[in-house]
């Protein structure tokens, strides 16, 4: 999971303390809307009049603690980053390293196709109970489709 | 790729960390580009060359077999 969706251009360590910044950015958001996850969840446990279950209140709140918490952690761990120059480097240097920006592009065309497939078998079977699971499936895929799609030709304008 | 990366390091009292460092990638890069386990994009390759003072063709030695060419 190391580096995954990290990749920079930084070519030294100002540009990247920026990028570090901007990430330290999406951790706070991450941290809000975990807390804000966890709170509705509450909230409609408590006072909604639609009651939800304690099973959906225990999915709800620990999905937004989980965001909060590694959020948290992510934000400690960038905040302590920026003020040590040799490991701000060594990170700049993992996440810029062509050789691992290969790696990981390599590692995702697996990673991605185990995904699609436990997808594809888990909504196959789960649509016999649930018949909703098959449209979760169907836009799934095409949302994935599309996306490819546009990246696609916009990587080949830009190339 | 075949490279003379490591001829040329040790001809200079090089370290691979600092190869690495002034290249601007990581140790296990250089020794990837050593053991010829990858082959370097056209800007390392240049950033390379250019640290050692010597043309691309000097260090990075291209097989036509291997290439398919």
């Amino acid at each position: 999971m190391r580096g995954l969706f990290c990749g920079t251009t930084a070519r030294n360590n100002e540009e990247y303390r920026k990028v570090v910044k901007r990430r330290m950015l999406t951790m706070t958001i991450l941290i809000i809307v975990g807390i804000a996850t966890a709170v509705t969840a509450y909230m409609a446990f408590h006072h909604s009049t639609s009651a939800i279950s304690d099973h959906t209140l225990g999915i709800y709140s620990g999905v937004g603690f989980g965001m909060a918490a590694s959020g948290l952690f992510f934000l400690i761990r960038d905040f302590l980053l920026l003020r040590n120059e040799a490991k701000l480097k060594q990170q700049r240097l993992e996440q810029t390293d062509e050789r691992l920006a290969q790696i990981r592009d390599l590692a995702l065309k697996p990673a991605l196709f185990t995904m699609l497939f436990i997808l594809f078998t888990s909504c196959l079977i789960g649509s016999i109970f649930y018949p909703v699971l098959i449209y979760i499936l169907l836009i799934t895929v095409w949302a994935f489709l599309i996306v490819y799609i546009i990246a696609t030709r916009y990587y080949s304008r830009k190339m | 790729m075949q490279t003379k990366i490591q001829e040329l390091r040790k001809e200079r009292k090089i370290t691979q960390s600092e190869l690495a460092d002034a290249v601007n990638v990581t140790r296990q890069t250089i020794i990837s580009l050593e053991n010829g386990r990858y082959n370097a994009s056209l800007i390392l390759a240049h950033k390379i060359a250019q640290f050692f003072g010597v043309t691309i063709e000097d260090i990075f030695i291209f097989n036509e077999e291997e290439e398919n060419l």
